[in-house]
């Protein structure tokens, strides 16, 4: 079990920073999701992984802790609704500058500004 | 109660403006100066409150204090919180003299997330909620970022919008990471209580928490700006409103002070042991150091020197480029910030309690004048397509600038001076021979840093204002001097230069106060524990009976 879930920890930490070092924009979006997945299953499993127990850890020792699993819900929400801007943003940037490059439109400034 | 409400006010403001977003504009203004004014007396009962030697905190719930949300205002987070409060007033001043509020529908929503976002962050007791209270300011700085400028004839440009938004939610996620290895390690989020437990970890866990806080450091060093972290900075605030750019010039103090939260943690001297909870030290109150804590100091140290002089540098490549004018001395003041930083962090990563006060001092004085620049920087006369010669600025622009230059610099008369020589005073050879300074044979270094910076300051600052106000009378007309309404939030904030100076006694006395109490941490201990005990008297005999059930 532990195995397991460390395993996809890895997998989803390691395939969101690789899609994160991509310049296109919603690959990143891709692998910033990809990367929160991954942190969120770390954070539900600092509550111990074990089956068959009652949620409630004073009423029998060996449960696993509830608190990590209220803490990943808030992070779960959290996640959707700045993957949601993020899009959101990504698809305004791709309106505004024709590409969904991110280093696309750094000079969308007035014209006479050209030396950064 | 009235800790509640610092918290609760911005949000049931910020969520009536969402819910209801155009009523009379003047009623909109007037219930967010009130809002902000109310804040700021709020903030300034919780400093009586916390220099009283009992700072205010609450349970939102009444969960006992280990797991439920846990609210504390010591005098370090009152101090930044009426910090807040006063720029929060001026930027929303600015916005209603300007009329910057109506392009944006969801303006007045917005800065009130934002004000609740700050609110929060300097108030949380755990890092959990540090890390939800970072979330919601950072997405209401997103949204005023990207909120349209009319008059300054551009919008934030597409690729700093993402560029800020998508670095922010990396670092949100490593927050997170953080959290989740700390709490793996020392199963509990409470910051008085994480700070009892840390030392006693050993083997795996203790690495593993130190993996957690140096991974929480780095994120809040992004917030900060410090140095590998801060090239983010100078294009979102030059891109940014002039009312938000002022009102963000704290957030990157919101980070200072997260470290400063995170050393004091990771040093023990915040330990509270929590009753019915097993602690991981004795009840004498001295908790041992996480070996992080050594780390920390030197850390800061290298990275306060590197964004002291990566910001100096680049305040001097920034004066140069032919920008309108708003745009290039906006280009500039984004600038100033990493230089404050650098220079607060310096005293507080080297100077021990002094350092601190010191740095308080200073951090107070700079944040002000950089944002009464920022302000400034929006009245210049931008250049119109139609218009072929630039009208000069009015001279009255061009004294505030100076006033505002001559603070932020560090020269004689003004606050920076005092400040810049109380931070080197604290670093500097008489300090030397205290057991807690850690700078030792290091403060010629630090010294030529915090001069040589100030001197660069000086050469970027004179070229640009040069540029900008000195200029033959005749080659091109007068541009009208703007009204009393739109200087005055530029002008009150830039009076904190010489206001700061005239009442540098009191204000160091006060920084004195803050800074011992934040840097023993005693206080803020007590409180939480005091928490503890009250919040759930059921809680402490369910515990007794349920035997030694410690979460993992």
């Amino acid at each position: 079990m532990e195995w397991l879930v460390a395993g996809a920890v890895g997998l989803l930490v390691g395939a969101g920073v690789h899609l994160l070092l991509k310049p296109q924009v919603f690959t990143m979006v891709l692998g910033l999701l990809l990367l929160s997945y991954g942190v969120n299953l770390l954070v539900f499993a600092t509550g111990g992984l074990v089956v068959q127990e009652p949620p409630l850890a004073p009423l029998r020792a060996g449960a696993a802790d509830a608190l990590p699993q209220a803490l990943v819900l808030t992070a779960i929400v959290i996640g959707l609704a700045v993957t949601a801007f993020a899009l959101a943003l990504a698809l305004w940037a791709a309106a505004r500058t024709g590409s969904t490059d991110v280093r696309a439109g750094e000079r969308d400034e007035p014209a006479g500004d050209d030396r950064r | 109660m009235m800790l509640a409400l610092a918290v609760l006010l911005p949000l049931g403001l910020g969520a009536f403006f969402a819910a209801w977003p155009r009523p009379d504009p003047s009623l909109r203004r007037g219930l967010a100066a009130a809002g902000a004014l109310w804040l700021l007396a709020v903030a300034l009962w919780l400093l009586t409150q916390a220099l009283s030697g009992a700072p205010a905190a609450v349970a939102a719930g009444g969960w006992p204090a280990p797991w439920g949300i846990v609210l504390v205002a010591d005098a370090l987070a009152a101090l930044l919180l009426a910090l807040t409060a006063l720029l929060a007033l001026a930027a929303l001043a600015h916005a209603a003299a300007t009329d910057a509020d109506r392009p944006l529908r969801s303006f007045h929503a917005l800065f009130q997330c934002q004000l609740f976002g700050i609110a929060g962050a300097l108030l949380a007791g755990d890092l959990f909620n540090l890390f939800v209270f970072f979330e919601v300011l950072l997405l209401a700085s997103y949204g005023l970022l990207l909120s349209p400028q009319p008059t300054a004839g551009h919008d934030c440009p597409p690729a700093v919008a993402l560029h800020y938004v998508l670095l922010n939610l990396i670092g949100s996620t490593l927050f997170l990471l953080a959290v989740a290895l700390v709490y793996a390690a020392a199963g509990t989020l409470n910051m008085a209580h994480l700070s009892a437990r840390l030392g006693a970890l050993a083997g795996p866990d203790q690495a593993l928490a130190g993996a957690g806080l140096l991974l929480l450091a780095t994120v809040l060093a992004l917030k900060a700006a410090l140095l590998p972290l801060l090239a983010w900075l100078p294009g979102t605030y030059a891109a940014a409103p002039a009312a938000s750019a002022a009102l963000f010039t704290v957030l990157t103090k919101v980070g200072v002070y997260g470290l400063v939260r995170l050393w004091t943690l990771t040093d023990g001297s915040i330990a509270a042991s929590l009753p019915g909870v097993p602690a991981g030290t004795d009840q004498s109150g001295a908790a041992a150091a996480h070996p992080v804590a050594a780390l920390l100091g030197p850390l800061l140290l290298a990275a306060a020197l590197g964004t002291l002089a990566a910001g100096a540098v680049g305040a001097l490549a920034a004066s140069a480029g032919g920008m309108d004018a708003p745009g290039k001395a906006k280009r500039l003041l984004t600038w100033l910030l990493p230089v404050s930083v650098g220079t607060m962090l310096l005293g507080i990563a080297a100077g021990g309690a002094a350092g601190l006060a010191a740095a308080l001092y200073y951090l107070v004085q700079s944040t002000l004048v950089t944002a009464g620049l920022f302000l400034l920087a929006d009245l210049l006369p931008a250049t119109r397509p139609a218009s072929a010669p630039l009208p000069r600025p009015a001279p009255v622009l061009g004294a505030l600038f100076l006033l505002g230059a001559v603070a932020i610099i560090g020269m004689p008369p003004l606050s920076g001076f005092v400040g810049k020589a109380l931070v080197l005073t604290a670093v500097g050879p008489a300090a030397v021979g205290a057991a807690e300074t850690a700078s030792g044979t290091l403060w010629p270094l630090l010294w030529s840093a915090v001069l040589l910076a100030s001197l660069l300051l000086t050469l970027a600052l004179a070229r640009t204002g040069i540029g900008l106000f000195w200029q033959p009378a005749g080659t091109a007309p007068q541009a009208p001097p703007p009204g009393t309404a739109v200087l005055l939030p530029a002008a009150g904030l830039l009076c904190a230069g010489p206001l700061l100076v005239v009442l540098a006694g009191p204000a160091m006395a006060l920084a004195n106060a803050v800074a011992a109490q934040a840097s023993s941490g005693r206080d803020y201990a007590a409180a939480v524990a005091a928490l503890a005990a009250e919040s759930h008297p059921a809680y402490g005999r369910h515990q007794a009976a349920g035997a030694a059930a410690s979460p993992p």
